[in-house]
């Protein structure tokens, strides 16, 4: 076997760092701070019912008194005070993509959005800075009944009372300090409503981009999947690379009905010099399912752990996610689960790669309460060094009250294996062939969850180069 | 004094709402005589000092309870077998240090018992020197009502090894708490934990492992069964410092949980600065399975006699380790008594 050392290069963000001036004349900003003034002023421009306002306003006070949470990483570099909660093109949401402003239409066209909307999606929401700009279902969808809007239009067509239901009911803005503060000046995201019986066939997709320097983006995504109703919805984000720091505090609340389904996929690539401090929960009913495929590789610092409740008898829950911690990333990423019901079970899966200087950090929870009976739960997370200068860490928690529970957990922390790479050498590969092949198979467990054209796109965003440089 | 101590605290911490990253525990430090806990050790090669002795990590709230305890404090350099009797005849503190001399093999025996009061405290910093070879055995039989605040801190050099075995059956609450720094190349450190929890017994533990060293080898076991109300927390650490080229450590616990009011939380935790380690964590919590009652059934076990000799057999290992007879009677006894 050759001395010296493969070369994994960084993820290419290139792709992803392209961006548009954003002028008076064009675009409203808010002023940069969370202030009073500046939540009614949100409020008020997006027409908030009165309940949605005075909402807002207890959260900022709130957020003003929570304290910052303790055992993440620091983001402390994280000024507040040069944030802007608000920024949005002039222009109303289309329908249409030749009707979205020339600007914004390009930028989606190179990250791929309409040709994928073409291609492989029932519905597709894209937002950009602050607001929707653009949201199209597929009629043939649209007449089973299904909903798929942002949660402005949603509140002003007749399913206020359903959004008031549920919003941040999950999600509480007690919950912490930035989900308080999303509940504040939360603006955009997207609201599904999927009715009873009614199967979605191909996925809907929310695109996010953040285009705006030193700003914030705070989307409220609440998907309802009705009884026996299944859906997959994919969510990809992205924002090009400024010197200063972004902010993304967006919550994700989802509600799975008896029998329901949803398999909620996301690619997550901001730039790094994004705080990703996003928050995401479902709430399983009997029988339902909850499936996440999560891939993590942009943001400079991310608290992301998506939380399962299993409410209801026999509900179910998978995590799979990967996460690649390249050089200025610290990525705390995991996810949590709490089984209330009997015979509900769950099932763990995640990866992490850390390398030039990155953190990688898996965290996460278990809770089974005392009334989950014959509640079963697996747990594994591996996680691969590429050197040593990064970290890869794990921090899983169970908290077990139910003594017929089964629990069963797994961890392991290393590097490619010498062995394997030998084997594969013995076979005819090249050292660097065989390490790249290691590496994509690790990674495989959550590619192979992704619809194919994801897949592509996540490996495209791994980027395995193997360069055979000696170190 | 009466304080409150953040004890056992996590070297990583977990969400803050789990509260599994430390206790909170209020101590009197004015209840504590010096005078009330007796130390019988016998077994030769044994030489006392007044050596002082810094284990080079950060202060924790354990060590500012033993400052203000003004506990009696033994420096110890072995060179041959011991066996400890720790005696606390009411409230106490006391503090250890005891060295391995360089590559001599020493097996040491320690039971802890007593108490007739609310807390028994020991702190113990083990100095294994170049080559040494330690096998610990801590039975721990306090009396039930008793507090136990166990911090042992150990400082391994160049190809030492220390094993430590420990059973817990007694006090009502026991903070357990170890520290191993894997300071020299090749030291190894095995500790096989097991626990026998009813009542309303809570066992808080908190190991970690630093691999400092290059080739370091760690081993972490702790198994145990839990009845009736009692609850146990474990913390397990294995952290792999930049620099410990080559350093394998796993972690491994195994629960059975008997009663429907047991509360088991665990946080195994694998920090590494190290590209090439292996580091392993692995746990299994639950019931008996049906299928080992099953299989016992078909040899002529009902389900209670199959449980309890699931149970026996977890322990025996760790009590077939123990050479003292009557300590291992004493031990044995004392586990039928909670089976029945």
């Amino acid at each position: 076997m050759a001395n010296g050392k493969t070369i994994i290069n960084d993820i290419d963000h290139t792709r992803y760092d392209f961006r548009y001036a954003e002028s008076s004349e064009e675009y409203i900003r808010e002023d940069d701070g969370f202030t009073e003034d500046i939540v009614k002023r949100i409020s008020e421009e997006k027409g908030d019912p009165e309940w949605m306002r005075d909402f807002r306003l207890k959260c900022l006070d709130l957020y003003n008194k929570m304290d910052m949470p303790c055992w993440g990483p620091s983001i402390e570099e994280l000024d507040m005070n040069k944030i802007a909660s608000y920024v949005r093109h002039k222009s109303d949401m289309k329908n249409n993509w030749e009707d979205v402003p020339s600007d914004i239409k390009e930028t989606f066209e190179k990250l791929g959005i309409p040709q994928a909307e073409r291609l492989s999606l029932a519905g597709v929401g894209a937002q950009y800075d602050s607001e929707i700009v653009y949201h199209n279902l597929k009629e043939e969808v649209a007449k089973t009944g299904v909903v798929y809007t942002d949660i402005e239009t949603a509140m002003k067509t007749g399913y206020e009372d359903m959004v008031r239901e549920h919003f941040m009911k999950l999600i509480t803005p007690a919950d912490h300090k930035y989900a308080a503060l999303h509940g504040a000046v939360w603006s955009g995201g997207s609201f599904v409503y999927v009715p009873k019986g009614v199967k979605v066939d191909i996925p809907l997709q929310s695109y996010f981009r953040l285009n705006a320097s030193g700003a914030g983006q705070f989307e409220h995504t609440m998907i309802i999947v009705d009884e026996g109703a299944d859906v997959h919805f994919i969510e990809g984000c992205s924002a090009p690379k400024y010197n200063v720091a972004n902010l993304h505090a967006g919550c994700v609340e989802l509600f799975v009905r008896k029998n329901a389904r949803l398999r909620y996929s996301t690619i997550e690539n901001w730039s790094k010099n994004m705080f990703n401090l996003n928050t995401k929960r479902a709430l399983i009913e009997e029988g339902g399912k909850m499936e996440w495929v999560s891939g993590s590789f942009g943001s400079h610092i991310s608290y992301l752990y998506p939380m399962t409740i299993l409410k209801g008898n026999g509900s179910k829950m998978t995590y799979t996610g990967i996460t690649f911690s390249g050089e200025g990333q610290d990525l705390d990423t995991g996810c949590k689960v709490v089984h209330s019901g009997a015979d509900t079970s769950s099932v763990i899966t995640a990866k992490s790669i850390s390398k030039s200087g990155g953190i990688g950090m898996f965290r996460s929870s278990v809770v089974i309460e005392k009334k989950a009976r014959n509640a079963k739960c697996s747990v594994s997370c591996d996680s691969l060094m590429l050197d040593s200068i990064s970290r890869a860490d794990t921090v899983p928690a169970m908290d077990i009250r139910a003594y017929d529970a089964d629990v069963g957990h797994e961890a392991k922390i290393g590097r490619i294996s010498d062995e394997a790479v030998f084997y594969l050498m013995s076979r005819g590969m090249s050292e660097e062939d065989a390490k790249a092949l290691i590496v994509s198979g690790f990674a495989d467990s959550v590619s192979k969850e992704l619809p194919m054209e994801y897949a592509v796109e996540m490996n495209n965003l791994i980027k395995i180069e193997m360069s055979g440089h000696k170190a | 004094m009466k304080g409150s101590f953040n004890v056992n605290t996590s070297p990583s911490l977990t969400f803050a709402k789990l509260n599994m990253n430390g206790d909170n525990v209020g101590i009197d430090t004015g209840k504590l005589n010096r005078d009330n806990v007796r130390q019988v050790i016998t077994g030769g090669g044994i030489t006392e000092s007044d050596e002082r002795i810094v284990i080079p990590l950060p202060k924790t709230d354990e060590d500012r309870i033993f400052e203000l305890a003004e506990p009696a404090e033994k420096v110890m350099r072995l060179t041959e077998d011991a066996s400890i009797i720790l005696e606390f005849c009411g409230e106490s503190a006391i503090q250890r240090v005891i060295r391995v001399a360089s590559k001599k093999t020493v097996n040491v025996i320690e039971v802890t018992k007593g108490c007739g009061g609310d807390q028994a405290l020991c702190s113990t910093r083990y100095i294994l020197e170049e080559g040494s070879r330690l096998k610990l055995i801590r039975i721990q039989i306090l009396d039930k009502g008793t507090l136990y605040i166990d911090d042992l801190k150990a400082v391994l050099e160049k190809d030492s090894y220390l094993e430590v075995v420990r059973i817990d059956l007694g006090s009502h609450r026991s903070y357990i708490g170890s520290h191993v720094l894997l300071d020299g190349k090749n030291a190894e450190y095995k500790a096989h934990g097991d626990y026998l929890l009813n009542g309303d017994q809570r066992l808080d533990i908190n190991m970690i492992a630093d691999h400092i060293a290059p080739d370091t080898v760690s081993d972490m076991r702790y198994d145990g069964v839990l009845i009736d109300s009692a609850s146990k927390l474990f913390r397990g650490t294995l952290d792999f410092k930049s620099g410990c080229k080559g350093a394998k450590g796993s972690e491994n616990e195994e629960v059975i949980l008997l009663s429907e009011d047991v509360i088991n939380q665990s946080l195994p935790i694998i920090l590494c600065g190290e590209e090439d380690v292996e580091g392993n964590h692995g746990a299994s919590v639950g019931k008996i399975s049906d299928e080992i009652i099953y299989y016992l059934a078909t040899r002529g076990f009902d389900e209670e006699s199959a449980t309890k000799l699931i149970i026996r057999s977890k322990f025996n290992t760790a009590v077939s380790q123990i050479y003292d007879e009557k300590i291992r009677g004493d031990l044995t006894r004392r586990i039928e008594e909670v089976l029945k």
